[in-house]
């Protein structure tokens, strides 16, 4: 029984694998999880860009890394407006506002 | 650029005028155009680049004994153009458009980090450069460091640390552009590569033995009360109270001082020239047409040193950002409510303030929405037609109702700005890739007097010079129109007129005028509006500015009866058809007027605008064309509806 679950699980893993490719996993296969897109992040806390969604339009890609979102930048939230959005980013010593339909794009890690 | 006219030996350098052409080029919020602002002074000149909707700042410096030409380039955070003026960067680098003999290059010290990706990028050009390193008193106040000196050995470059504006930093800045034969230029060009980049902006860095600052305290403590949930709320509808109580009430006696001297000019003239007919042209055409605009020039500059002010402390991008999702709503962006916010003054500096939005199809499509916010002109207007509809004590509960009547009016302007802008921008999306919203919020500042001084003066300049020429233009052509042809004695006796009559004569020649014509011949179209043609006439002519409407009835009136003009217009009777002897002001026509003026372009000033904004006369046609087609359709519907009520 054990075992059949377990294979029933993998199957189900895989169908959603290829359902879901396009959107949450990275050219490099490396799983990119939804939680961790900069506009999950609570305000007041640091993360670090990873990388900006491959899949994103290459201006806007070429725009964020001009705007300072370059792999391994800390990033801190620092307060989202009167309805929730946008919100206000800390890095590379600016302030910047950002719609979390951008912020959605950076992928982030903890900062350890 | 032909170079026949340069003399043998003239280096390609230096320009046809041969004057040196020096381009700055940054990051918007680098201090960049304060820069340029303490080193041209007032010799800055603004127009378009061609062709676009991008705003060219020209100006002129003495430097050792020569005078260079500066341009100021629009800010832009990377040499991948999205939108039309990072396009101009990009075409004034690469020389599309005639590339510039050096370059200075402006960047925020405190954005080191970020900007020296973008610095590699326009040095990769291979344009003779400098970097102008600015708001260093912010670097050491908030605890970073930086070796200029270092800096330039590790860049190749020479490099100037200033605070903005500062006196000292400028003289530097233009001691260095004389020397500008003996520039150093990079031994090795920075990396194209993104990985090979991030390394090099490191080393350059640490080279410079840079310590990047510490978050600026002081911008933290006003942000935690200002963009508060609650607070920042409440104090920015304060700002925006203050805004238009400045507008309305701090410009108001000095709008009547304005009055009073041009009908005292006016007087003068009349009585100093004999000749009847140009005394009168003198008076009402030339000064009264003069006058009428530059009643507005009080508001047009006190909304400008407001902007100016919001802009140059750091809290417009903070009203935007509080306002971008109400904005997001019509599909728009934060910075286009700035725009729409200064049209209630006029529609044409709101129009000027589209350029600071980086997007193209956002700029056009608040343009296009622009000239339906209720307008200081059309306040004249709406006053009069309102007086006509109802009697001034008429309460609807505890509200009068013509301030009742008049609020409405600014709602629906607001109201149906935004759903055009929606709709433009709907449109629009269709093509082209989504631009992403992205706006740094700076650190505030006390705004510099000189930014202030030459925001005004620029676009109180360009108002006064714009505009007057087409206004004046009009007044006199109305003018012409309304008096002539003039009527020989002998004619009107044929006639039947009473010679002896001073009113009989001067209606006699306003009935058979060149503007009655004029009026009588756009009758079919409004027609079904139930306007004749002297409320034709007065449309006609508004359109060269709205408040002529009121000007133009009252000199129809006053030819009826010129002792009371008021009543006159209140005692027009219909001419001719079935409603023959009733009111000409009925409810419906007033409601029709209304409905007319809230939506009609009847502003010939706002369509040269758009011209000089857009580049072309198709955006300025369609503004016109479907703000006509709008108007008239709710003026119908509101006519209609009116007559079945009453």
């Amino acid at each position: 029984m054990n075992h059949a679950k377990a294979s029933l699980s993998h199957v189900i893993s895989v169908l959603s694998h290829t359902q879901t490719q396009g959107r949450f996993f990275s050219r490099t296969g490396r799983r990119v999880d939804s939680r961790d897109t900069l506009d999950r992040v609570e305000t007041g806390r640091t993360s670090i860009v990873q990388e900006i969604d491959p899949q994103l339009d290459p201006t806007i890609h070429q725009r964020l890394l001009d705007l300072g979102f370059t792999p391994g930048t800390p990033i801190q939230v620092l307060r989202a407006a009167p309805l929730g959005d946008p919100r206000i980013y800390r890095l590379a010593g600016y302030e910047v506002a950002l719609r979390a339909q951008q912020a959605r794009h950076i992928v982030v890690r903890e900062d350890s | 650029m032909s170079s026949s006219h340069c003399e043998p030996g003239t280096s390609t350098q230096i320009t046809l005028a041969g004057k040196r052409r020096f381009a700055l080029i940054g990051n918007p919020n680098s201090g960049k155009s304060t820069l340029f602002n303490a080193l041209s002074g007032l010799s800055v000149k603004t127009g378009n680049y061609p062709g676009v909707t991008v705003a060219k700042h020209l100006g002129q410096t003495r430097v050792g004994d020569s005078t260079v030409i500066l341009e100021d380039l629009p800010g832009t955070y990377s040499l991948d153009a999205i939108s039309p003026d990072e396009q101009v960067v990009v075409d004034v680098l690469s020389g599309v458009d005639e590339a510039p003999d050096g370059i200075i290059i402006v960047l925020d010290s405190t954005t080191l980090q970020r900007s020296l990706g973008f610095l590699a990028r326009v040095l990769r050009h291979n344009i003779p450069a400098i970097l102008v390193l600015t708001f260093t008193d912010d670097l050491q106040r908030r605890g970073g460091h930086i070796d200029a000196s270092a800096l330039s050995r590790a860049l190749g470059i020479r490099v100037i640390p200033a605070t903005s504006g500062e006196r000292q930093g400028v003289n530097k800045i233009k001691a260095t552009l004389a020397e500008f034969g003996s520039w150093e230029s990079p031994v090795i060009a920075p990396p194209a590569d993104a990985a090979q980049l991030t390394a090099w902006t490191e080393s350059v860095l640490s080279t410079a033995s840079y310590q990047p600052p510490e978050p600026d305290r002081r911008t933290a403590k006003i942000d935690a009360v200002l963009l508060h949930p609650v607070w920042g709320t409440l104090v920015f509808f304060i700002v925006m109270f203050a805004f238009f109580q400045t507008i309305f009430a701090v410009a108001a006696p000095m709008q009547e001082q304005i009055e009073v001297f041009f009908a005292w000019l006016g007087a003068k003239a009349d009585a100093a020239i004999t000749i009847g007919w140009l005394g009168a042209f003198v008076s009402e055409a030339l000064l009264g047409g003069v006058g009428g605009v530059l009643v507005f020039l009080p508001q047009i500059a006190l909304l400008f040193v407001m902007i100016a002010i919001l802009e140059g402390s750091g809290y417009m991008a903070r009203a935007a950002f509080l306002m971008d999702r109400v904005m997001a709503k019509a599909g728009l962006e934060g910075r286009a409510f700035v725009s729409l916010l200064s049209s209630v003054a006029c529609a044409i500096p709101g129009i000027m303030a589209t350029r600071s939005l980086p997007s193209a199809k956002d700029r056009l499509a608040t343009m296009m929405a622009a000239p339906l916010i209720t307008c200081s002109a059309r306040l004249p207007v709406y006053v009069l037609l309102i007086g006509l509809l109802v009697d001034p004590d008429e309460r609807f509960g505890p509200f009068n109702v013509r301030g009742l009547i008049l609020f409405g009016m600014y709602l629906l302007g607001a109201v149906s700005a935004m759903l055009v802008a929606a709709i433009a921008t709907r449109l629009s999306r269709r093509s082209g890739a989504l631009l992403p919203f992205y706006m740094e919020i700076p650190p505030y500042q006390v705004p510099k007097l000189q930014a202030v001084v030459s925001a005004v003066w620029a676009s109180a300049g360009a108002f006064v010079r714009k505009v007057t020429s087409i206004i004046m233009v009009t007044t006199i052509v109305l003018w012409l129109l309304l008096n002539f042809p003039q009527r020989s004695l002998a004619e009107m006796d044929a006639a039947g007129v009473d010679t002896s009559s001073e009113t009989a004569m001067s209606a006699y020649v306003l009935d058979n005028s060149y503007a009655a014509s004029v009026g009588k011949a756009v009758e079919p179209v409004f027609a079904p509006l139930g306007f004749d043609w002297r409320i034709n006439i007065g449309i006609v002519s508004s359109l060269a500015a709205r408040e002529v409407f009121v000007a133009t009835l009252g000199q129809v009136a006053a030819a009826e009866n010129p002792d009371e003009p008021l009543t006159a217009l209140q005692d027009m009777k219909v001419l001719n058809g079935p409603d023959k002897g009733d009111p000409l002001f009925s409810p419906s026509v007033i409601a029709a007027l209304l409905m007319f003026f809230a939506f009609a372009l009847q502003c010939m000033s706002t369509v040269g605008v758009l011209r000089r904004e857009t580049g072309s006369w198709r955006w300025p046609a369609i503004a016109f064309g479907y703000m006509f087609v709008v108007a008239w359709t709710m003026a119908f519907l509101a006519a209609s509806l009116v007559r079945l009520v009453t």
